[in-house]
């Protein structure tokens, strides 16, 4: 049993998560990918595959994609922890596939009446970013020539969409919804 | 018996990474982040009152991009703010971004994600063939990077745009 009182590390704030099994799936996952780097091996792939990786690769930013995978931890409602995951690699039953179009980071906020959706979106002009909302379900997507990113969302309520403002800034995208009335049925 | 049928689901470009090591590798990775996700829901909510230290201030991302990389071997390069120590991760303040380092020649390219920054708020500082790059401001990054060559860094062209910084460094001679 370790003492509480984590140690000075030097610069920067070193948040504890203390987030239990969490914090554990969480570390094997960095242990994992850590361990990613030393499985790379090149023989076990076929000359087509890696030609085809080679070209891929080459591809500056706009084109073909690298693969991107990651996930975000933040506290949720209820102090539940919650854990998404985004990039642009999915999982296929013939193994890990790179897409063209990359899930973006998003996080949305509970702000009473309010909800606000904050998106990472680096590289994509404002006017390319498309918003679409049904209920309480937000689309987001990018129909630029560059960088592709695309989301579908759920939102934690329902929303009038009539008073959706928007933003986007230096990558990234906020947006504001105003929370659905108790609707007449209800 | 090579069947080469084109793949009906027209859904832009894909690069099919096959089963090899690395590659089962990302699965079992995914696979893990979607065991959490369950698992932490109703472990959690099976819990109740879940105690979570400093995530108010702060969010935790952990993410990894792989790339073909000069030499033609794939590289796994790391981003985020969770570092792992010995007692387990920790979020920190500052995130490493997702940077790219192209050569081209007689230049090298690097193009790093900063969504959130401003050009005003990006600092960077070339040594030999080291790249130093950080930001203030209200996000912040920070990230040094090995350059595949030396540079000169009197050359270096720098432009910072919608969260993506381009870095242009003439190799040295």
């Amino acid at each position: 049993m370790g003492n509480g009182d984590s140690e000075e590390k030097g610069k920067g704030i070193h948040i504890d998560l203390g987030l239990g099994e969490m914090f554990k799936g969480l570390g094997d996952l960095v242990k994992v990918a850590a361990d990613l780097a030393d499985k790379v091996d090149l023989s076990e792939l076929d000359e087509e595959k890696i030609a085809e990786l080679r070209r891929a690769s080459q591809t500056r930013v706009g084109g073909i994609p690298r693969g991107v995978y990651g996930v975000s931890v933040r506290r949720g409602t209820g102090g539940i922890p919650r854990v998404q995951p985004f990039g642009n690699i999915r999982r296929t039953e013939r193994g890990p596939v790179v897409d063209e179009v990359r899930e973006p980071l998003v996080d949305v906020f509970d702000e009473q009446d309010v909800l606000l959706v904050i998106a990472e979106l680096p590289g994509v002009e404002e006017k390319d970013v498309r918003i679409e909302i049904q209920d309480d379900v937000l689309k987001l997507s990018t129909a630029t020539k560059g960088r592709k990113y695309a989301k579908e969302l759920q939102l934690p309520c329902s929303v009038e969409e009539s008073t959706m403002e928007s933003a986007y800034k230096n990558g990234v995208l906020e947006i504001r919804l105003r929370k659905g009335g108790a609707e007449e049925g209800a | 018996m090579t069947e080469r049928k084109k793949t009906g689901r027209e859904e832009g470009v894909q690069v099919d990474f096959g089963m090899g090591g690395l590659f089962k590798g990302i699965g079992n990775l995914i696979d893990l982040v979607s065991e959490m996700i369950e698992e932490g829901e109703s472990e959690v909510s099976r819990r109740g009152e879940f105690k979570v230290k400093g995530l108010d201030q702060a969010r935790g991302v952990y993410g990894f991009n792989v790339r073909m990389g000069l030499g033609g071997t794939p590289t796994v390069e790391h981003f985020g703010n969770v570092r792992a120590t010995d007692e387990g991760p920790v979020v920190a303040e500052e995130r490493e971004p997702l940077v790219d380092v192209f050569d081209e020649g007689d230049v090298i390219l690097v193009v790093a994600e900063l969504p959130g920054v401003q050009e005003d708020d990006v600092q960077i500082e070339v040594r030999d063939d080291i790249l130093s790059l950080s930001t203030t401001g209200e996000r912040k990054y920070a990230k040094e990077l090995l350059l595949p060559s030396l540079v000169e860094p009197d050359t270096m062209e720098a432009t910072c745009r919608n969260g993506i910084l381009e870095v242009r460094l003439r190799k040295a001679a």
